[in-house]
């Protein structure tokens, strides 16, 4: 194959790997804003934290794998939990929700740095190598990690649209007053969707910590992105934010390949205020963002 | 006479759905117009695009035969085409002072003392002792009374009042009677949405019927509801229809 | 007459009150302290103008901040400018990049705009990063200026500056009461208030919007010219978002609706885990629950709590 068509697909391949890791925390987002209407700016530490939970628990028992096991529980926990213990008074206000989540940003962040140092931890996946494709490298570890997010949002998406439990949290989405007058359980569902949410950035979280490097400040990294990837793909709408997701990795992925790495962020970011500013509720639709 | 202000073939479509138009309308100096329809047929959609709260999707609005398609809001409202809000009719975090005060100051005058703000009150009927209150605390009939009050300090040519009688008991739906019968002696223009039909038609010179966000019809007050097919529009539709 | 001058009568006797602790003989350390708490107040105050007037929260304003601080410093180690003559180009150039910032508030709202703002304040940081010939990169900028003296007071010196800094703080608080008295003032409550209502009005909002993002941009870099000639060193690390989240406490923390909340909040914060002997983890952990129980159970700050009080005492004697 020609070469500089190698070049371009190892990019775009090493771009869908990556953007399939936003995909899942943008999943997160557009869940916890679709029914709670709060934009839930801790997410980059809930990601970070579970990529040093994975850590810890691969580092203590040396089962890689025991890592993940542990990571996703403990995260849905701690959606659990701060969805109880603040997230809940803030549903009238949305806006004090945000700030509640800029304040959990210290707390995490300060606890983890607290628990594991601010320096940088490296890991080595067990899982090395690659598989060459036509002069491709497939790093077996990045494939696995796709394969992973196509599962879990495929997952995520049948409950969403085939189980009563789907279609009470479509209602919700779409009307909380009127779901609530069918019986709907909203604060349940509410919480439910905080739970998934965390749950969600707990894998994302141990993919991070499969992508070499982290720090107790990655966090600031992978917010933006997350809702950079929510946003372009409208606000509750997952599919939407799947895409998004692929889409911003690749462009990622090429702008470093393309034109060096050191000014990608910029790049991205500018284009996703660019974008936004065109079509201000994003390229796939999506709810209005609420009055502040 | 030249219409004060008029639409040529306005419409407005959300993605792709007509939700007004194609609309001719127009109101003359000085005339009050009612527009009735069910919900849902484009009654607000209409305000807004004249207003320019939202751009239309094609046709064309003048004011005193030059066209403001392109026009902004506020300067439309600077130029005597003033409107009010269903719901959100006052700045409720503000006292009612300060409410009267910004639009004393969009009226370019110098005077914001309290003296100066007594008259707006006095018009609409509402007690000056509120000015201290914070707006969002008066009674949902005073803040339509203030609403009003705030849009007639600009002494506009024009009011667009959108639903002035919604939720109101019969007490303030009678101060706000008397306000309208003050406006249309006093030689401003209005067009008025409103359900209330009992107490809209004395008001109007001209009723216009809107359904699926066209003119189905229109004439003067007394005439309108005698028609059968604004009756099968109106008093079939509305009983189903939901906005 | 009275009501009319009190509130900057208060201001300057404020003021007044903190040009005179050095007279206290309080350490070298409190002093440093005391100035970084006046630095930041002015910051804060800034974005407690815009938040609490006009009704927009901005997570850029750290970047504005820093844009102000790297003036300053580019100015002192590139274009030997110095402490006053650097003011034009860091006021000016914040003062342009507040305005940059509002513009995608006129076409978006909401969440979508307060999200757009911290994707600003990135870029920026990006730019700051990267523009090495210029700002120095990761590593920053280290500027000493020469020694200066501004009405008889050393730049460089720890007490002197000190007095500077308060000097300065004494005519922002100043001009933001006027503003916040001005006919202005009214405009943009009632923009925060009903912005739709505002425009029926005939108010030009985005216009106003833009000039009141440009003075808090203004604000902000003046800030950060005085953190810049305080430190002498500065990093894009500095003015990262965290550092947005920070003044933004110091606002709730005071009351984003009183003038002299951020002061409230930038001395709280500053001293507070001073006096603790907090670790700087810590006190970030700390103020992060301060933070969230600040928002839930008192929203409108600290300055809130005593009218708080009084009305629920006299509610209780009515009812008894």
């Amino acid at each position: 194959m020609n070469e500089q068509v190698t070049v371009f697909l190892q990019h775009a391949f090493n771009g869908i790997s990556m953007g399939a890791v936003y995909a899942l925390i943008a999943a997160g987002i557009t869940l916890v804003y679709g029914l709670s209407r709060i934009i839930h700016f801790a997410v980059g530490e809930l990601v970070m934290l579970g990529a040093f939970i994975a850590l810890s628990v691969w580092n203590w028992s040396g089962e890689f794998w025991l890592g993940l096991a542990v990571a996703v529980p403990a995260l849905a926990l701690i959606g659990l939990v701060t969805e109880r213990a603040v997230f809940r008074f803030t549903l009238r206000e949305p806006l004090t929700g945000f700030i509640v989540s800029l304040g959990l940003i210290l707390i995490l962040q300060g606890t983890a740095v607290e628990i594991w140092s601010p320096n940088p931890q490296y890991s080595q996946p067990p899982l090395e190598g690659s598989w060459d494709v036509a002069g491709v490298l497939l790093r077996k570890q990045a494939v696995v990690n796709f394969a992973i997010v196509v599962a879990v949002l495929a997952l995520c998406y049948l409950v969403l649209m085939k189980t009563t439990f789907g279609k009470s949290l479509r209602a919700v989405s779409d009307d909380p007053g009127a779901a609530a007058l069918m019986g709907i359980p909203v604060r349940t569902i509410i919480m439910t969707t905080f739970v998934i949410g965390s749950a969600l950035a707990g894998i994302a979280g141990w993919m991070v910590l499969t992508l070499g490097l982290i720090t107790p400040f990655v966090g600031a990294i992978y917010v933006l992105r997350g809702f950079a990837v929510a946003l372009i793909g409208g606000l509750g709408n997952i599919q939407g934010a799947a895409l998004a997701g692929i889409g911003l990795g690749v462009a990622e992925s090429l702008a470093a390949g393309y034109v060096g790495p050191g000014w990608t962020d910029a790049y991205v970011f500018g284009a996703v205020v660019l974008i936004l500013l065109w079509r201000p509720t994003g390229l796939a639709g999506g709810s209005e963002g609420a009055k502040l | 006479m030249s219409a004060l202000l008029s639409t040529q073939a306005l419409s407005k479509h959300f993605d792709g759905v007509r939700a007004l138009g194609p609309v001719d309308f127009r109101v003359d100096p000085g005339e009050i117009v009612g527009i009735i329809g069910p919900n849902g047929s484009g009654k607000t959609t209409f305000f807004n695009v004249v207003t320019g709260f939202m751009r239309p999707t094609a046709g064309r609005v003048f004011w005193q035969g030059a066209d403001i398609t392109g026009v902004a809001a506020h300067r439309r409202a600077r130029l005597g085409l003033v409107r009010t809000f269903q719901e959100k009719m006052v700045f409720p975090g503000t006292s009612v002072r300060e409410n009267a005060q910004l639009a004393l100051i969009q009226r370019g005058m110098r005077d914001l003392s309290d003296a100066a703000v007594a008259p707006a009150l006095d018009y609409v009927g509402l007690p000056l002792r509120t000015l201290d209150q914070q707006a969002g605390d008066l009674s949902w009939g005073q803040c339509r009374l203030l609403g009003m009050a705030l849009g007639l300090v600009l002494k506009p040519r024009i009011v667009l009042l959108d639903e002035p009688f919604a939720g109101l008991n019969r007490i303030a739906a009678a101060l706000v009677t008397t306000m309208l019968r003050r406006l249309k002696h006093d030689g401003i223009g209005g067009v008025i949405v409103e359900h209330e039909m009992s107490l809209l038609l004395p008001l109007c010179d001209r009723v216009v019927v809107f359904a699926n966000g066209q003119i189905l019809a229109e004439g003067a007050s007394e005439e309108i509801l005698k028609r059968d097919d604004v009756r099968a529009a109106y008093f079939g539709v509305e009983t189903l229809a939901r906005d | 007459m009275l009501s009319r001058i009190a509130p900057y009568l208060g201001v300057i006797a404020l003021g007044g009150f903190a040009l005179l602790l050095p007279q206290a003989q309080l350490s070298g350390q409190v002093m440093s302290l005391a100035t970084g708490a006046v630095i930041y107040s002015i910051a804060a105050a800034g974005l407690g103008f815009l938040w609490g007037q006009s009704g927009q929260l901005t997570l850029a304003h750290s970047s504005v901040f820093g844009i102000g601080a790297y003036a300053a410093a580019v100015g002192a180690k590139h274009f030997g400018l110095d402490f006053v003559t650097a003011f034009p180009w860091s006021i000016g150039l914040s003062l342009v990049a507040g305005a940059l910032i509002a513009l995608p508030s006129l076409r978006t709202s909401g969440h979508y705009f307060v999200i757009l703002t911290f994707a600003v304040g990135e870029v920026i940081t990006v730019i700051e990063m990267r523009l090495e010939s210029i700002t120095g990169g990761v590593n920053g900028i280290t500027a000493l200026p020469g020694a200066q003296t501004l009405f008889g007071l050393r730049i460089g010196g720890r007490t002197d500056y000190y007095l500077v800094v308060v000097g300065f703080a004494v005519v922002v608080f100043l001009i933001l009461l006027a503003l916040i008295r001005s006919r202005w003032g009214i405009l943009l409550r009632g923009m925060r208030e009903n912005e739709d209502l505002s425009r029926s009005l005939g108010v030009n909002v985005a216009l106003h919007r833009l000039i009141a993002f440009a003075l808090a941009g203004a604000v902000a870099g003046l800030a950060g010219h005085l953190y810049m000639y305080f430190v002498k060193s500065i990093a894009p690390e500095s003015f990262t978002s965290h550092l947005s989240i920070i003044f933004l406490l110091v606002v709730l923390l005071g009351g984003k609706t009183f003038l002299l909340g951020p002061i409230i909040g930038s001395v709280v914060y500053v001293f507070v885990p001073e006096f603790l002997g907090l670790s700087p983890v810590r006190s970030q952990i700390a103020f992060g629950v301060i933070l969230v129980i600040m928002i839930l159970l008192a929203p409108g700050g600290l300055m809130s709590l005593p009218g708080r009080a009084m009305a629920r005492l006299r509610a209780r004697k009515k009812t008894a």
